[in-house]
């Protein structure tokens, strides 16, 4: 048992205390080990801080990127300029610069710099491939812009590029803007053409603003620049730069240069709980009144996430560590020394003296004890030493230490002051006694306790004493030891359960990612819910005429299908290197449809004479939204459902995903495929709703129609007619195109609107879901070139997927597609879970396996003390059934109080999570008091907090896990044992 | 005599405890107990008389023979039977006591009954209490008292559910000179006053004498009868 407890405290220091390292060095690793960084020097005043190396940034690097004016058959131009030039201004630096060739310079996302010896390695600037620069002609650059530059990325190859003397983007902007001025005649200042832009490569050198560079490539740097937090305090980012040249090259450059001064805490202050104070010392440079006029970065995400979730928290749990353990090691020698009480009384009976009995003990435990607990100390930390040392090399991490003195004295000392402490309590127990007295397990006040209680039941009439009231009288004199272990068991729990919270979050997030963002994903800049048809005024007499303009005369320029990624696009991203899977996906409601064949003009007609009642003409025109129009004025929910298309290439995945909806007799995949049936999503509650209102108002005064029916009510003497509302799988969509153009598609199956599992955005939208074909005889139709609104791409896990990405960006801001590139959101949820495994993860396991082991073996020794009492009862009658019915009922009461795990460990997560809990609630107070939208006051949305904060379905499950194996242990009972325990007894 | 006044009755009582060397500890034993009698078993250490108080109290099994207590044969009788036996049909002494700490005196001495179930009769025990010059002690914990009250309220736990028969393994063997005197006389008056049947198991031939009859055993043989 001292084994295990002393094997228990060691591991789980040295593990807690590596596992925090490690922490620390994924940090360093990822952000750098730099603790402020500016280009004043003023940080050196700082009594803390110690200036160590230094990064000069220099110029953007540029590459020339060829301006297209290449106009696609309907009419949209391409263009690639980085400062969003107009048309009108990109003819005049067409025709007045380039002349027949058009070059523009582009910002490849880097720029050039060289750092001072020891900065990479300190601040872990590392290298995917090759080595830094030696000599001046070579260069090492980040991957991102090397494959920005388009010129491959082999070591040894020759990469060049452009640098700008001065590469403010501002300048630059405005000596644009300087030029076309001149140039349209709006100023009499003459702006020297050459200074903008350069394009002939042999006449730059030394002369102009821009010039080219060339360098061979030695070593390929990992990804840092946009990692490290270098926003600085005065507003400006700190941009590092992305490439590396050797100082004398660098300086050799004609360029603009910032250095950056990176400051570290002095030696002295280096300790294992630098973390904590490099905190503080960052709270104090924020706050303090010297550093008012400084710029300068603090790197918060290096220090500020340690073990635990900040500082105050990591040392409250090594506290807490530190008193469980001393505890259970308390236990075990008091339980120890209490067993050999009476091999002690003996020998007081054949003439020791307390002295004499005193130095018995303690030589038992210093000669006994201590060297097993030492043997175990050595054993333990070499097995944790080893632990920690595969985790190191499996996760790349170099954290690993063999041997910290602070750590190794800390723990020896506490262990010594509790074996020391256990020893001088359990003597009290015994010391100076008489012999006599033979059991002192009452204390007095629990002996008065008692007999209050006896003197109350011996009025009742049916006082029962049973095993439970014995088991449980027995825990009253045991009552201290029975207390500590409860407080101890629920403390451990409620670690567990919050490191079960903190190992789940990350893992979730990382499941929820990877299922639900894909890792690029694309989507035209075209805002295709605006306007999108104007209609002149023109003597419309009523809808119907309206009606027909529109039909006939629309040009339709809101067709969404005219934005789209062309499919030459899409075919070059489906053909990338590294695309796994790429889903194209076109959106559609500029499109009106009609079904069951129905009149458009009846259909329609309605509407407009009620829209044209309605609204008033608008610069000459009238403005239809598409969207607002069909969601104010159809007749029915169904009709008004019926007008969003949606349309992707993996059609399949709809077609299963809605299968149990489609119609056995109708649905048809291949017709599906083709473009002929398509798959309708209607919100039915809403449809019950309208039905059970009158539906057929919005018609107007039309004559009656084959197929319609008398309204229930009129409006001004007119009768109004409707169609009962029906839809349903077999009937015909029809979708009105251009020029009188349609496509008439089959309903293969209806689903309703919550089965269908749209996003939201989409829910109002889009419900008529078809395939590539369905979408292509819709172009057809309206004589356009076929194209996606937007696509969604997964990379290979083994592919160089930064290169990947970068191609895709480039692609999409050629084609101006808006682009979320999720591939370093995922990388990190990824890395973020892999973290919290290790740490949290791991230990509460190691946690959890340790003190369960520890609490069978104090169940197993208190089975032995409490079997003498077994016996005796067995010999008053009672069974072994009993016995064990009871102890199971004392067993369940024993673990009820575990549940206070709970609310402990929301304690644990609020104080771990302390600022960002505390932030929430003070920005919840202030808007509450200055009369924000909430109604719910501020003291109970901090009980909404805390309940958030606790995670309660993992709590209470976890908890849960562990009152059950808590409560197996405990009730545990050898009924063979009692058996034979007669001659064991004896 | 009749088979009605006969207590208890063992026929061919043997028991082995096996092992390397097995130990013969009784051996084709007969045995009986009349109703009212006090019975001292005395005989020398390892003579196998705690043996067979034990198979008498049904907290051991004999290997052969038959064991009829109040005309039951309890060596057939399953664990549930004999549990519900020990609860209401036998008394216990230990020489250790063998009293629960945290129980005063009265609760002591009730338990056995609250564990079969039953309510106590409170006159009843008030009436031990009494008669065994205990009743001072009614709300004292077994610390508080001295070895021979807690052997007295021993005593009456093992009368308090009215048994067959009480039997008592070395009542005295804790106790000085002078308690163990008290204690021999109380198991006398119990004999005589409530007519109880008594089995003492005892080494001390002073204290044997007490009873009405003393039986030798000697290597697991019942060998006279005195």
């Amino acid at each position: 048992m001292m084994c295990i407890a002393v094997f228990f405290l060691v591991f789980i220091f040295l593990f807690q205390d590596n596992m925090n390292g490690y922490q620390m060095a994924v940090n360093y690793k990822t952000f750098g080990r730099w603790v402020a960084c500016s280009e004043s020097d003023k940080l050196k005043d700082n009594p803390y801080l110690t200036e160590t190396y230094s990064v000069t940034r220099g110029s953007k690097i540029y590459t020339l990127w060829p301006l297209k004016h290449e106009f696609r058959e309907d009419g949209i131009a391409r263009d690639i300029d980085v400062w969003h030039i107009k048309e009108e201004d990109r003819e005049n630096l067409r025709e007045n610069i380039y002349g027949n060739r058009s070059d523009t310079s582009r910002f490849s996302g880097g720029y050039i710099g060289t750092f001072s010896p020891g900065m990479a390695e300190h601040n872990h600037i590392e290298l995917a491939e090759g080595r830094f620069p030696e000599n001046d002609n070579e260069i090492a650059m980040e991957r991102s812009v090397l494959d920005a530059l388009g010129q491959g990325a082999e070591i040894g190859s020759e990469i060049s590029f452009y640098i700008a003397k001065f590469d403010d983007a501002a300048m630059l902007r405005l000596l644009i803007k300087r030029y076309l001025a001149s140039v349209r005649g709006e100023t009499d200042e003459s702006i020297d053409k050459s200074i903008v832009y350069d394009y002939d490569v042999t006449t730059i050198q030394g002369r102009n603003e821009m010039y080219l560079v060339t360098y061979k490539l030695v070593g390929i740097v990992e990804r840092y620049s946009s990692r490290w937090d270098t926003d600085m305090s005065r507003g400006e980012r700190g941009e590092m730069p992305a490439a590396f040249l050797t100082p004398e090259e660098f300086n050799r450059l004609e360029m603009s240069n910032r250095k950056y001064r990176f400051f570290d805490l002095k030696p002295e202050y280096e300790s294992s709980e630098v973390w904590h104070l490099a905190e503080e010392l960052m709270d104090d440079i924020d706050n303090s009144k010297a550093y008012e006029n400084v710029s300068y970065a603090l790197n918060r995400n290096a220090y500020n996430n340690p073990l635990w979730g900040n500082s105050e928290m990591y040392r409250s749990v090594t506290v807490l560590l530190t008193v469980i353990s001393t505890c259970i090691i308390a236990y075990l020698m008091a339980n120890y020394l209490g067993k050999r009480r009476r091999f002690f009384m003996r020998m007081r009976e054949i003439g020791a003296t307390t002295a004499d009995v005193w130095k018995m003990a303690a030589y038992e435990c210093v000669g006994s004890v201590i060297p097993v607990a030492a043997l175990t100390f050595v054993a333990a930390y070499i097995v944790s030493a080893i632990v920690v040392f595969i985790v190191g090399r499996a996760t790349g991490v170099g954290f690993f230490y063999v041997f910290s003195l602070k750590t190794m004295i800390m723990i020896i000392a506490e262990a010594a002051v509790t074996i020391g402490a256990s020893l001088l309590a359990a003597l009290a127990i015994f010391g100076g006694r008489s012999l006599s007295e033979k059991n002192k397990a009452l204390s007095k006040p629990a002996v008065k306790r008692i007999k209050k209680r006896v003197s109350f039941k011996s009025r009742k009439k049916n006082a029962y004493i049973g095993l439970l009231e014995t088991l449980k009288r027995d825990r009253i004199a045991y009552r201290l030891k029975n207390r500590l272990l409860m407080v101890i068991s629920i403390l451990i729990c409620a670690i567990i359960a919050f490191c079960a919270v903190k190992t789940y979050e990350p893992v979730v997030n990382y499941i929820d990612v990877e299922e639900n963002y894909p890792d690029f994903r694309g989507e035209t800049l075209v805002p295709i819910r605006s306007v999108d048809i104007r209609v002149p005024i023109e003597p419309f007499y009523d809808g119907h005429q309206m009606v027909k303009y529109i039909r006939r005369r629309w040009n339709g320029e809101g067709l969404a299908n005219k934005f789209g990624i062309y499919t030459n696009v899409a075919e070059s991203i489906d053909s990338m290197p590294g695309m796994v899977s790429v889903d194209w996906r076109a959106d559609d409601f500029t499109h009106f449809v009609t079904f069951e064949g129905k009149d458009e003009d009846v259909f329609f007609g309605a509407y407009f004479d009620t829209f044209l009642r309605n609204n008033q003409p608008l610069h000459g025109q009238y403005e239809l939204n598409t969207t607002h129009l069909l969601a104010h004025y159809f007749v029915t929910a169904m009709e008004r459902d019926l007008y969003g298309i949606f349309t992707k290439r993996n059609a399949e995945e709809y077609w299963e995903r809605y299968a149990e909806y489609l119609d056995a007799e109708v649905a048809d995949y291949d017709a599906f495929t083709r473009g002929e049936q398509v798959i309708a999503v209607v919100d039915t509650d809403m449809i019950r709703a309208i039905q059970s209102r009158n539906y057929g108002d919005y018609y107007g005064s039309v004559k009656s129609v084959e197929g319609m029916i008398p309204d229930r009510g009129t409006d001004a003497g007119e009768t109004w007619y409707g169609y009962k509302p029906s839809f349903k799988a077999g009937d015909k969509i029809t979708v009105l195109c251009r020029n009188d153009e349609k496509v008439e598609v089959t309903v293969a199956g209806i689903v309703p609107l919550a089965k269908a599992g749209l996003k939201a955005e989409d829910e109002r939208f889009l419900n008529l879901f078809g395939s590539d074909g369905f979408m292509q005889r819709i172009c057809d139709a309206d004589g356009v070139g076929r194209s996606y609104n937007s696509f969604e791409a997964d990379l290979d896990v083994i592919s160089p997927r930064e290169r990947v990405v970068n191609d895709l960006v480039n692609i999409c801001a050629d084609s101006r597609v808006k682009y979320e590139n999720n591939v370093v959101k995922k990388f990190e949820a990824r890395e973020d879970m892999l973290r919290s495994i290790i740490t949290y993860g791991f230990f509460g396991l190691i946690l959890a396996v340790m003190f369960f082991f520890v609490l069978a073996c104090i169940a197993k020794d208190e089975e032995v003390r409490l079997g003498a009492k077994y016996i005796i009862l067995s010999r008053f009658g009672m069974t072994v059934g009993r016995m064990k019915k009871e102890k199971r009922l004392d067993a369940v009461r024993r673990v009820i109080p575990l549940v206070l795990a709970f609310p402990v460990q929301i304690i644990i997560r609020f104080v771990s999570d302390f600022k960002y809990y505390v932030d929430d609630i003070g920005q919840y107070a202030a808007s509450f008091a200055e009369g924000g939208n909430s109604d719910v006051h501020p003291s109970l949305y901090v009980l909404k907090v805390l309940w958030g904060c606790a995670s309660p379905a993992l709590t209470v499950t976890v908890v849960a896990v562990f009152v059950v194996i808590y409560w197996i242990i405990v009730s545990r009972m050898d009924t063979e044992w009692i058996k034979d325990g007669e001659k064991h007894h004896e | 005599m009749s088979e009605l006044e006969y207590v208890m009755r063992a026929k061919g009582i043997s028991r082995v405890y096996k092992g390397e060397v097995p130990v013969y500890a009784l051996k084709n034993t007969n045995i009986d107990f009349k109703k009212g009698e006090f019975t001292a078993i005395i005989g020398k250490s390892g003579s196998g008389k705690s043996t067979l108080l034990r198979i008498l109290a049904t907290l051991d099994r004999s290997d052969t023979g038959e064991l009829w207590i109040e005309g039951k044969d309890v060596l057939k009788a399953s664990d549930k039977e004999l549990a519900q036996f020990r609860r209401r049909r036998i008394g216990y002494v230990y020489q250790d006591y063998n009293l629960f700490p945290e129980y005063t005196s009265y609760e002591n001495i009730v338990f056995p009954i609250h564990l079969d179930g039953r309510t106590e009769d409170p006159d009843h025990i008030e009436n031990l209490l009494n008669k065994l010059g205990i009743e001072h002690c009614r709300n004292k914990f077994p610390h508080e008292m001295s070895g021979g009250e807690q052997q007295r309220v021993s005593i009456a736990r093992a009368l308090a559910a009215s048994p067959a028969v009480i039997l008592a393994d070395e009542p005295t063997g804790n106790l000085d000179v002078e308690n163990a005197t008290k204690v021999a006389e109380i198991l006398r008056f119990c004999c005589d006053e409530f007519k109880q049947t008594i089995v003492m198991v005892t080494h001390d031939n002073g204290i044997a004498g007490y009873a009405d009859r003393i039986v030798r055993i000697v290597d697991g043989v019942v060998s006279e009868e005195a």
